[in-house]
């Protein structure tokens, strides 16, 4: 399948860009309320994060650090300026600014989702191609109560029966952490496999795979249940429909020409959004999933920033994760608009 | 009367007619889908479960502050349902409370959002390309703007750590998802004939929306209501979890969890409890709300 | 024996879904030979598009043929081998669809779908991209598409009705080199463009020597396409005959209701149409299956069984118990 430049130029032209733009202003009219909020709320940040203990004049350096004594356009404006230099302001639980601190835990998140995305993406095209395929058979009937169920039960849920199950009575993946202790590994892109595989360490990256496992798993199982199900039903719909006839009578081979394409493209044409949905939420969900393996991530300095109420990171945060939302939203509808003609061309659907 | 008049009436009264058609075909396929009735069926036990749960749980002094050190960690049992944790306390009756407060903040919230949503979403797709439309629109662009579980988690962490603030967050992350389907829904509708025979008439904007727009819409908002409620719970369990929901001794399933988890996998069925409450919970909306969609889809 | 290219006998089929089972085509028997055009008519839900799909075997998943005999040339197509029956379909029969919209991929180019069909019609072969290509442009110039080239690199929404249909016709041609089997082939496209359309396929057929299998409810176009007519009511064949003996003279009684209830230039009168409803296949009539509707259809003997099929004349047969076949 040839993507040239065409197509590239009748993306771009159209709402994509608008989007982006439209989700970048909401974003920032979003942190603003929220910077707002957090100001305003009672209670003194930085005596909180100091301690009661702590001496008087000390805390009012912090305050006037923070420019809490001033006030509140001040306030936005410096956290303005701040942003455009591409900093977050100073994080009061570690003392350092927000921006480093995020992008000492970033890394670890990202290869969580990426993980994730791949194992349900795979997994999703997989059981669901075979399940719209054989509808009724007894796999398809396992995958519709397997679907139902996934559906049902949150991803910490899922962690916790997946750690339970495969770490403590199977012992067969670790339980916690990215990496086990003995393995030294440079901090090239924060990526542990990708450092691994740059660094030529081969039993890093094989140690790294072994503690994504549950994790990703946890992850992934939810969100591919409800995927798998919209796939197998968009695939019996397709596999109905008039231009498969067509194909078949042609006498193309059954499996590997009708099905896996002729059929297969229209059907994640429905399927497609609802998993870049999923990946999109990844970020959300990865929150929960993070705390339970202690999985060095965001999550780890958002909880603990918003218990804190350090407010810098807070407002950092969902910046973050908004950025990282959109992002990935534009994402998959690129490739949306790639795999169905029917939008660049503006035909009906 | 003039003859326009006439038929206006005319048009009025055949949509009463196609509306009570409707209705009746509804309460059959009702009664036809099993998913719904299983759903009900369920929902109904839990919600009785949690109205009543002083006269059916079994020890309902454990849900509150009461701690009993002898009775710490008892494995599943006839005494102990679902065992007893950290404290004493008996699990089961902590999931029949957990449940109730459950309810209590899918009732608040939805009984917030769902008239607020609804409203505004009418307002934004009835006054198309004009002023209200975009304010609506724009404001619940922000608010969609982030994942939801984030929105929801800094909000309370912003205020106060405790359950109230937790609906509070809840009702703001929900409204533009729920606004956003009710709008995209009357700008379908209002070019319709019977909405532009109002219009022409003379009839105020207000009873249009509600006496035309909103009954013939009331079908997909109740279904995605139940189905939300699922996503709500799920949400509201994780803020819990995260420490910055309701807090502990509230018995909140996902407070349950978050507490429980810490003696796993050593004492690993404390959690049994609160974790299936969660998920029977989320089940019984969405096969309620798989039903409900099956009801008014095959219209 | 070659003559019968293609011999369908007794063939029963039905479809099963969650709560009913539709009994659809209830012993049907035609037969094609070689060179032949042959027609088929009937009202729409008669089983007329189920038999072609029976045919190739291409029958959605709740269809099932539960009885009977496809034979095409000397293969049982119901009980060959896989490869067989992928042969046939790739190198021998051909079929074209009643509307080309449906019939089309909606998200791959009409290019793709055309060399895939080419490359698996000439398997074996050792073509490359660029015979291919070449084929599918031979092909399309055949079915007088005037721009071959922007016709191959478009999405089949982006085209008309009429061309959509030439595209269809043009990837039926690749696979049919004996048989041509054709759906209803004008009914979903504008009047205007029909008669065009339906030149084309018969100089197709001419010139490729096809034999064909129309099925179609207009009773005009069959006329003049056809030199033998089956009619088929409520999944039963009701009448065989030459095709202009059939319009002359028409002996079934729903034959003679359905020509009369075509207009016509010459007169000044509609129809009167059939009364009753079409056969509910979930509980068919008993007997004969017209006999609700039939003029002539109160007595015991047609409620009772089914009657066969006689020949009344040479060439021509009718079922009905008017000409006989009561014991």
């Amino acid at each position: 399948m040839k993507i040239n430049l065409n197509v590239l130029k009748g993306i771009f032209n159209n709402a994509i860009l608008k989007r982006i733009i439209l989700s970048l202003i909401s974003l920032l009219g979003l942190s603003l309320i929220i910077f707002t909020l957090a100001r305003i709320m009672p209670g003194d940040p930085a005596r909180m994060a100091l301690g009661p203990r702590a001496p008087e004049e000390i805390v009012q350096k912090y305050r006037e650090m923070l420019y809490l004594d001033k006030p509140l356009y001040v306030q936005y404006y410096y956290w303005l300026i701040n942003l455009f230099q591409g900093k977050l302001g100073p994080s009061l639980t570690s003392f350092r600014e927000v921006s480093v601190d995020i992008a000492d835990f970033l890394p670890a998140t990202l290869e969580l989702m990426l993980f994730v995305a791949i194992i349900q993406v795979t997994g999703t095209l997989i059981l669901g191609t075979i399940s719209g395929c054989k509808p009724g058979s007894a796999i398809d009937g396992a995958l519709r109560v397997f679907a139902y169920i996934g559906i049902c039960v949150p991803p910490f849920v899922w962690a916790l029966i997946l750690q339970f199950v495969f770490s403590y009575i199977l012992g067969w993946f670790p339980a916690t952490e990215r990496l086990s202790s003995y393995i030294r590994l440079p901090r090239i892109t924060g990526l542990v496999t990708i450092d691994a595989l740059i660094t030529g360490n081969f039993n890093a990256f094989v140690d790294a795979l072994w503690h994504l496992a549950l994790p990703s798993l946890a992850l992934a199982v939810g969100a591919m249940a409800q995927e798998t199900r919209i796939l197998r039903s968009a695939m019996v719909e397709n596999i109905n429909k008039d231009y498969i006839t067509t194909f078949l009578s042609h006498g193309l081979p059954i499996y590997r020409y009708v099905y896996f394409k002729y059929a297969l493209r229209p059907s994640l044409c429905s399927t497609i959004p609802v998993i870049g949905l999923d990946i999109a939420s990844l970020i959300a969900n990865a929150f929960m999933v993070e705390m339970i393996f202690n999985w060095p991530g965001i999550s780890k300095f958002g909880i603990t920033a918003m218990l804190r109420k350090d407010l810098n990171g807070i407002v950092g945060i969902v910046l973050v994760a908004g950025i990282i939302y959109i992002v990935t939203n534009v994402i998959i509808d690129i490739i949306l608009t790639i795999l169905d003609p029917r939008i660049r061309r503006g035909g009906q659907q | 009367m003039s003859i326009t008049e006439l038929d206006y009436n005319l048009i009025i009264q055949k949509e009463k007619e196609v509306r009570k058609e409707r209705f009746k075909r509804a309460w059959f396929r009702f009664k036809k889908s099993k998913l719904a009735i299983t759903g009900l069926v369920i929902l109904s036990t839990l919600l009785i479960m949690a109205i009543f749960a002083e006269y059916l749980a079994p020890y309902p002094e454990h849900a509150g502050m009461y701690v009993n050190f002898k009775e710490r960690f008892q494995y599943i049992s006839t005494k102990y349902l679902l065992g007893t944790d950290h404290l004493g306390r008996d699990i089961f009756t902590r999931v029949i409370f957990g449940f109730r407060l459950a309810f209590m903040m899918i009732g608040i919230v939805i009984s917030i959002v769902m008239p607020v949503g609804t409203v505004l979403g009418l307002i934004a797709g009835y006054y198309k390309g004009k002023w209200p439309e975009h304010i609506v629109l724009r404001l619940a662009d922000m608010f969609v703007s982030i994942p939801p579980l984030i929105l929801a988690l800094s909000i309370c962490a912003i205020l106060e750590p405790n359950i109230v603030n937790a609906m509070i967050a809840i009702t703001l992350m929900w409204w533009p998802w729920y606004t956003r389907m009710v709008y995209s829904m009357t700008s379908s509708i209002r070019d319709e004939p019977y909405v532009w025979a109002a219009r022409a008439l003379g009839v105020k904007d207000r009873d249009i929306m509600f006496k035309e727009i909103l009954p013939n819409i009331l079908g997909p908002i109740l279904t995605k209501a139940t189905l939300d409620a699922a996503w709500v719970i799920l949400i509201g369990s994780a803020i819990s979890f995260l420490g910055l929901g309701a807090q502990p001794p509230t018995p909140d399933l996902g407070t349950m969890v978050s507490e429980y988890m810490a003696y796993f996998p050593t004492y690993w069925w404390m959690i049994i409890g609160p974790a299936l409450g969660i998920a029977i919970l989320v089940m019984a909306f969405n096969l309620f709300g798989d039903g409900l969609r099956e009801v008014f889809a095959g219209d | 024996m070659y003559e019968n290219l293609l011999t369908v006998k007794d063939l029963f089929v039905k479809y099963k879904s969650y709560w009913y089972v539709y009994h659809v085509l209830d012993g049907v028997s035609i037969n094609v030979k070689l060179g032949e055009k042959v027609g088929l008519i009937g009202e729409s839900g008669a089983g007329k598009t189920t038999l072609l799909k029976s045919i190739l075997r291409v029958l959605p998943p709740q269809g099932k043929i539960t009885n009977g005999e496809i034979l095409y040339r000397d293969v049982n197509l119901l009980n060959c081998s896989k490869q067989q029956l992928l042969e046939i379909r790739r190198r021998k029969i051909g079929m074209i669809f009643q509307d080309p919209l449906a019939a089309l991929n909606p998200v791959f180019k009409i290019k793709e779908q055309m060399l895939d069909i080419i490359k698996y019609a000439h398997e074996n072969s050792g073509m490359n991209k660029r015979d291919l290509e070449n084929i599918a442009l031979d092909l399309l110039r055949d079915t007088l598409i005037p721009d071959p080239e922007r016709v191959l690199n478009s999405y089949p929404f982006e085209l008309s009705g009429g061309m959509r249909q030439r595209v269809v016709i043009a990837m039926a041609l690749a696979s049919a080199r004996e048989l041509l089997l054709a759906d209803e082939p004008t009914t979903n496209i504008d009047v205007t463009i029909q008669a065009q359309i339906l030149k084309l396929i018969m100089d197709l057929v001419k010139k490729k020597g096809l034999s064909m299998l129309l099925v179609s409810h207009a009773l005009g176009m069959v006329r003049n396409m056809t030199d033998r007519i089956y009619v088929i009511y409520g999944g039963n064949i009701v009448e065989e005959a030459p095709t202009s003996k059939l319009f002359k003279d028409p002996l079934h009684p729903y034959t003679r209701l359905l020509i009369d209830s075509a207009p016509k230039i010459l007169s000044s009168t509609l129809g009167e149409g059939i009364k009753g409803n079409p056969v509910d296949y979930r509980h068919p009539p008993s007997g004969c299956r017209f006999h609700p509707r039939c003029p002539f259809g109160d007595q015991e003997i047609c409620r009772r069984a089914k009657p066969p099929l006689i020949e009344v004349d040479r060439d021509r047969y009718v079922s009905c118990y008017l000409y006989g076949g009561g014991t």
